[in-house]
Parts: structure tokens; sequence; C-alpha cells
């Protein structure tokens, strides 16, 4: 009867402690998980803050280099041809009549072009044809422009069905391109390049490629880590519509340039 | 009917108040079974455990039966221990959709046909399986049973604690589950490793030790209860 006693005793004894430290186990886990919340909602926190920061130094760099981009094509362009009008205008002599034809007509052709120069990067920078026709008639509109110089022939092709995206996403792509042939124009010395955009269901693959100089990288492909700041740009573009870029490239063999678009 | 009645005094009219709580939990579950499509099952196991409850009361009253006395009670211990079945396979089935390692999901796959064919063996293992189920035979199917879904449930909280924090515990439906679940096994482990041993050297204390059952099945239901009652997934 004791005995029989003593083990109710014991086995009570067990139950309550072993609910006694299941209790006390269960609110020292909620504890630490709550703790570990409030340190991981601080870190979000902080990781926003140093994301908006870092896009709001992206944006007024990106708007610097289109400021230096329209300092230097006036300088290099407008300025040198309407300089080059007035000196003739300035030197005319009514008296050589064929002189002055001459003179006239040279200073309305520098004229013209500058009209004309002045037109292109206008509408280069314009971003209400995105807004108006969609990406992809921006891009033909902006190969075509670069075709009309002469400097290296561009195929664009399309695969895929095209989705349309939001106007802003659009603007970055499209400015993104506009970036790699301008790179193609100043230091490629390509005779070819091609555009391919490929539609999927979910992203948008981006693929420039020239046959032109080339660089040299380490490795065969580059996650983009150089200092080179039209490259730079392109990247801190392209993460900015959650995207990823690569380059491939080697020295003499042109240049590849993917990227990745999540719609 | 006196028989009954006994029973329900000697454990303190705990199973009653399981009862009771085991219908309301049910109410709430269909009420509000489109809010968590991860508790679809559980309106089951409700119901199995209020068939178990049902069959063992009508065996108490089929006693002064006419015909086959014992049938009822026989079906009654049957249904008992296919419940331990039903109570392994829907817990398993809950964790198998929340955990995310793929280790994990193929190694509960693997303990439950385990132990399925672990309970089909030992029903026939029991010699008398064809008059009734031996309570030594229950208690071990239980004690693996257990065994086997505190260490799922273990697995759930480690894989909560080691990923990003990012639920909310109060309003998180398998927290309060979870919780309910490991109180339960946890704390009736014990008595089912004991109750062979109870119910032979101390047959007055084997009733009113069985109330830790429905105590803590209690406990569980009420869990549940407030799973359902939390307020749609919020996340930080």
């Amino acid at each position: 009867m004791q005995a029989g006693k003593n083990d109710i005793i014991i086995f009570l004894l067990v139950t309550t402690v072993i609910i006694l430290l299941l209790t006390g186990l269960i609110i020292m886990l909620i504890y630490l998980y709550k703790k570990k919340q409030l340190t991981y909602q601080q870190n979000v926190e902080t990781l926003k803050l140093d994301h908006e920061k870092n896009l709001m130094a992206a944006q007024l760099e990106m708007q610097e280099e289109t400021f230096q981009h329209i300092s230097r094509e006036i300088h290099d362009n407008i300025s040198l041809s309407l300089t080059l009008a007035k000196l003739h205008l300035n030197t005319l002599n009514l008296q050589e009549q064929e002189k002055t034809s001459f003179q006239v007509n040279s200073s309305v052709e520098l004229i013209s072009k500058s009209i004309t120069n002045l037109s292109g990067i206008s509408k280069s920078l314009n971003s209400d044809i995105i807004s108006s026709q969609g990406l992809i008639k921006a891009l033909e509109n902006e190969i075509q422009r670069i075709r009309e110089t002469g400097l290296f022939a561009i195929d664009f092709r399309v695969t895929g069905e095209p989705v349309y995206m939001d106007t802003k996403k659009e603007l970055i792509i499209f400015r993104i391109v506009q970036e790699a042939f301008n790179n193609i124009i100043k230091h490629a010395k390509a005779t070819n390049a091609t555009l391919v955009l490929h539609y999927t269901e979910r992203t948008l693959g981006i693929k420039v490629t020239d046959n032109g100089v080339g660089f040299e990288m380490p490795g065969e492909v580059y996650s983009v880590k150089n200092n080179k700041a039209g490259l730079k740009n392109m990247e801190t573009r392209t993460r900015m519509i959650h995207g990823d870029m690569q380059i491939t490239s080697r020295d003499g063999q042109g240049s590849v340039l993917s990227f990745n678009i999540p719609f | 009917m006196q028989r009954l009645i006994a029973i329900w005094e000697k454990s303190y009219y705990t199973e009653h108040l399981l009862v009771l709580v085991l219908c309301l939990a049910l109410t709430i579950s269909i009420q509000k079974r489109n809010k968590y499509k991860i508790l679809n099952r559980i309106p089951v196991y409700i119901v199995s455990l209020l068939m178990v409850f049902i069959s063992g009361s009508v065996s108490c009253f089929a006693t002064d039966a006419k015909y086959h006395p014992g049938l009822f009670s026989e079906l009654a211990e049957y249904i008992d221990y296919s419940f331990t079945i039903v109570e392994m396979v829907t817990f398993s089935f809950f964790y198998y959709q929340l955990i995310g390692s793929l280790i994990v999901k193929k190694l509960i796959i693997i303990l439950n046909i385990v132990f399925c064919l672990f309970c089909i063996y030992m029903f026939f293992m029991d010699q008398g399986f064809y008059q009734s189920m031996s309570q030594v035979i229950q208690s071990e199917v239980y004690a693996v049973e257990a065994v086997i879904l505190l260490i799922v449930c273990l697995f759930f909280f480690i894989e909560m604690f080691t990923k990003p924090p990012y639920i909310d515990l109060k309003n998180e439906p398998i927290f309060w589950i979870s919780t309910g679940l490991l109180f339960f096994l946890t704390c009736t482990l014990p008595y089912s490793l004991l109750e062979s041993h109870i119910s032979r050297n101390i047959p007055s204390f084997y009733p009113p030790s069985y109330s830790i059952f429905y105590i803590f099945y209690i406990f569980l239901f009420l869990m549940i209860i407030r799973a359902y009652l939390c307020k749609p997934e919020k996340t930080i």
C-alpha cells in the first residue's frame, strides 16, 4: 500500500516537473525568438535605409552623367560647328562673290549640322517616346539614329511575346541599352553590333554584342567590379530594376553584354 | 449507465470536459475551414477522436446487451487503436507541409510507413486480438507514436528558430498547435510508459491517472481553437 502511494507521489512529482520544465522552455524560446525578431527588424530597417541612400546616390550620379553627356555633345559638336559658322560669316567680303557664296553655303551647312545634332541629343534624352510608343519603338528609333551616323551596322531582333512594363522600368532599360551603344561608339571600334530582346514568361533577356576590340577582364565572365563609369552605371541601373548583368569580353574578340530583367 | 457514470467520476469528469472542448473545436474548425488551408485535416482528426469516445460510451451501455455483449467493447478498442494511426498520419501530414528540409520530409514518410507496419505487427502479435486489444500493446504503440511525433515537432521548432524570424508568433496558428502537441506528447509519454505498471500494481490509481490524457488533450484542443482564432498572416 505504502509502495503504491510512493509510486503515485513520484509519478505526480515527475509529471509536475516535466510540465514546469516545458513551460519554462516554451517561455524562453518565445523570449529568444522575440529578441531575434527585434534584431532582424532593426537590420531590415538599416538595409532599407542603406538601399535608399544608394539609390539616391545612383540617381544623382546618373543625372550628373547625363549633364556631362549633354555638355560634351554641345562642346564637341555643336559649339565647334557654330563657332566655324560665325567665323565664316564674320569674314564675309561681299566684293568677292564666289568666296562669299562658298562661305554662306558652308555656314548654312554647319548650322544645319548643329540643328541636326541638337535634335538628335533632344530625341535621345526625351523619354516621352517610351510612354507613348513603348520600349521596342524607342530602341528602333535609337538604333536608326546610330545607323545614320554610319559608324557600324546594327542588327536588332525581338524574340518571344513582348510584354509592356512600367514606363519607368522601360526608360531605365532604354538608358542601359543606350549606354551600351555609347560604349561601342566610343571604345569598341566595331563594324557590326547586334541587339537581341528575348521575352519569356517572367523575364526580359537583353544581349548586346559587338565585334570590336574588346577588353581584358579577369576570368571569362566578369561580374562588374571595375571602376569604369559607363559599366558601373549600367550595373547600377540594372540593380535598380532587380535585374542582373554579365559581361564577356576578350582582347581583340569583341564583347557580349547580357542582362536579365524580371517583369 | 451506472458503469459509465462511475468511470466519469473516477476521471474527475475530465472526459466530459474533453468532449465539450472537442465539440467546440469541431464547430470552430468547420466554421473557419477556409481560413487556413493547412488546418484542413483537423476536423477529421476531431471527428475521429469523438468516434473513440462515442464508441467507448456505447460499449458501456451495451455491456448488458443480450446478443454479443462483448462486441461493442471490442469495436471500441479497435476504434481506439485505429485512432492512433489517424492521429499519427494527421500530424505527420501537417508537419510534412510545413517543414522545408527535404531530408526531414523523407524521414517523415519513412517513419509513417514504419509506424503503420509496426501497428499491424503489434496488432497480430497480441494473442487475444480477435477478442480484445491488450492495454500493454496499446500503450506501447502510443509510446512509439508519441516519440515519432515529438521528433517531428522538434524538427519543426528547430527550423522555425533557424529561419529568419519574420512570423508573428502570436498570430501564427502553426505555433499554437505545435506548442499544444509538444505539451501533450511530452506530458502523456511518461504515463503511457508506466501504464501497465500502474494498472498491475496500483489499480485504484489507474482511472484517475488516465485523466492526464484527457487534461492534455483538452490543452491540445484549446491550442487548436486558439490557432483557428488567429488573425490572418501578419509578417514583419
